[in-house]
């Protein structure tokens, strides 16, 4: 059961959670739907983690093992994570401020 | 959020039913189509006779794959060498993203590596559904043109000479990702936002480090698809103009021109036992569907991109059958390409034919049935004739030669292995010790070697001892008995054992 558990957890590492986080750093608002979104993640994701372990390793000769690789995934998740986080709060700054110029404009 | 949900679930149950279950289960029965599968399955179960499920990679390149990734592991580092026979034994690797993936996707899941290839598939095989589906519903605007093309996507037909979406292999993930491809291609011309460009870019550059002619074909195809849209030219010009720039920089390192047109022509022989024209590996009702659809897509500008990316490969597809040559892509590759855009058509062919019916004899529950059914059943053969070339996948090794193998672990780390050199990928896998022959796949072994490793159990001692040191061998594997002095036997399970000789040479 555990084998089982820990290989699904690694294939939503791998395959979803980082392209996920990123997806919303490119579109944080409601440009794509949760289904155009998921087959974002699932490719951006791939790529990420792919390109920036190939990039690392043959870089800066950073070792692939599973620290590493976590270490990876978890640090684009959160970058991407917080920078969508951060573009939507802007863009509801700007709606709110939209909305009240609007209603300053009708009084 | 309920449809959706429902439709990855779908996707997700279509997919491993396809890839896995009905393509596993085959060495339960040895049937040739997925209907006596089920047959035979029942059969078994009423008889309540043991269900086998074959869980060991199906193809020689999925084994390589998993080798090279394997190795990566161990080594924590991207290697250039042939695993199999050790690092004095260099190999260019040009499919280091893919590899990459696979390494990734042990390390963090926990799976083995000779265990992968029952899994990973039908993921992929997921991932190009969806990617089916994402692309065909932005094309049509409904969910069940996306699900018909999904379903005809995932009904690929994959053989040993034609490898598809049943394997482990970078043209499986390069099949997956090209309605994704396409998908972000017309979202970054349609609205030429930086982000689409920037995942475009992303995308791109990992399906051309995992398998570059998934990747080339995008220059014809996006190519006839601006030269018909000469306002997007005129409104992208400067975007065009650098990727122009780029790709001739590129082409300059391999300048002067013939030598271009030399590293980008392939030479390749019509796949053996496999499907390889349009006709044959669509089928008649798939063929006049995607007929049906493409003519259907030229009606509209977004929906266009699907019969011309079809109609830009297709010079290179008759330059093949004319001269058995092909430029930018190899033959077998371009081909997979063109049958997925066909299959992603002939999904859009069927819900056309589907809404026309619809139209024509009303929305009564008996005609709806009657239609639905019809559906059914034209999906149900084109699934069903996509198990056509199942029988002569290879299959490397068998739960009792695992059981054999295992032994090698017992033996010293270095020790070499001399096997036939179709046993010897799983000789390393599983008794982790380095070979001498390996058949020719994704790696290759020395054609000599092969040819002596393949005859050694039948040689006299004479030869066979000469051939040991040659080769260096430590242990000898053979399925038959062998009687010379310096030969030990190790390991000798019974009847149909491998039998593990360890060379003790006298003096």
């Amino acid at each position: 059961m555990i084998e089982v558990l820990r290989a699904v957890t690694g294939f939503i590492l791998v395959l979803f959670l980082p392209g996920y986080a990123f997806s919303y750093a490119l579109f944080p608002g409601k440009e794509i739907d949760l289904l155009e979104r998921i087959a974002l993640s699932i490719g951006l994701s791939i790529s990420l983690v792919v390109l920036s372990t190939l990039a690392l390793n043959t870089l800066l000769g950073v070792a692939i093992n599973l620290i590493n690789s976590l270490l990876v995934i978890l640090t684009i998740t959160l970058a991407s994570a917080l920078t969508g986080y951060y573009r939507r709060k802007q863009i509801n700054t700007e709606k709110n401020k939209s909305i009240k110029n609007a209603g300053t404009k009708q009084t | 959020m309920k449809k959706e949900a429902s439709t990855v679930l779908i996707l997700a149950i279509t997919s491993i039913l396809l890839i896995n279950v009905f393509v596993r289960l085959e060495y339960l029965v040895s049937p040739q189509d997925y209907s006596i599968i089920l047959y035979g399955l029942a059969d078994k179960m009423l008889e309540k006779k043991e269900i086998r499920y074959y869980p060991y990679p199906l193809h020689l390149d999925s084994w390589d794959q998993l080798a090279i990734a394997k190795e990566t592991i161990k080594k924590e580092k991207i290697i250039d060498y042939n695993p199999y026979l050790g690092e004095n034994h260099p190999d260019r690797n040009w499919e280091k993203a893919y590899t990459l993936l696979l390494t990734e996707t042990l390390l963090l899941t926990g799976i083995k590596p000779l265990y992968l290839d029952s899994v990973f598939p039908a993921v992929v095989g997921f991932i190009l559904a969806l990617n089916a589906f994402i692309l065909v519903r932005h094309l049509t605007k409904s969910m069940l043109a996306g699900l018909f093309s999904a379903v005809f996507a995932l009904s690929f037909k994959s053989s040993s000479t034609l490898t598809g979406i049943w394997f482990s292999v970078p043209i499986a993930y390069g099949i997956a990702m090209m309605p994704l491809m396409l998908y972000i291609s017309l979202k970054a011309i349609e609205e030429g936002k930086n982000r689409w460009m920037l995942a475009l870019a992303l995308l791109f550059t990992q399906v051309t480090l995992a398998h570059p002619p998934s990747a080339i074909i995008y220059l014809p195809i996006l190519g006839l698809y601006l030269v018909t849209q000469p306002r997007l030219v005129w409104e992208h010009k400067k975007e065009i103009v650098a990727a122009g720039f780029l790709l001739i920089l590129l082409a300059l390192q391999f300048a002067p021109a013939e030598k271009i047109i030399k590293e980008l022509s392939f030479g390749d022989e019509p796949p053996k036992g496999a499907a390889f024209h349009p006709l044959s590996f669509l089928g008649f009702p798939a063929t006049l569907l995607a007929l049906a659809g493409g003519i259907w897509c030229f009606g509209g500008r977004k929906k266009r991109i699907l019969p011309l990316a079809f109609l830009a490969l297709l010079p290179l597809m008759t330059q093949f059958y004319l001269t058995n040559s092909i430029f930018l892509s190899p033959f077998r590759r371009l081909f997979s390409f063109e049958m997925m855009l066909a299959l992603n058509m002939a999904g859009i062919g069927l819900w056309l034919v589907y809404r026309k019916v619809n139209e024509v004899i009303g929305r009564g529950r008996i005609t709806q049935g009657v239609v639905l059914l019809a559906v059914a059943l034209l999906l149900f053969n084109q699934i069903d004739s996509g198990y056509r070339y199942r029988h002569l996948l290879i299959t490397a090794i068998i739960e009792d030669d695992v059981r054999d193998i295992e032994y090698l672990e017992d033996t010293p780390p270095n020790s070499k292995i001399l096997a036939n050199s179709l046993d010897s990928r799983g000789m390393w896998f599983i008794g982790e010790r380095q070979v001498i022959s390996l058949m020719p796949a994704r790696l290759r072994g020395d054609n000599k070697i092969n040819s002596e490793a393949n005859r050694f159990c039948s040689m006299n001692c004479e030869d066979k001892e000469k051939v040991i040191k040659e080769m260096k061998a430590d242990y000898v594997v053979c399925t038959k008995e062998l009687e010379c002095p310096f030969l030990n036997e190790v390991y000798n399970r019974g009847a149909g054992s491998k039998r593990i000789y360890e060379y003790t040479p006298a003096g």
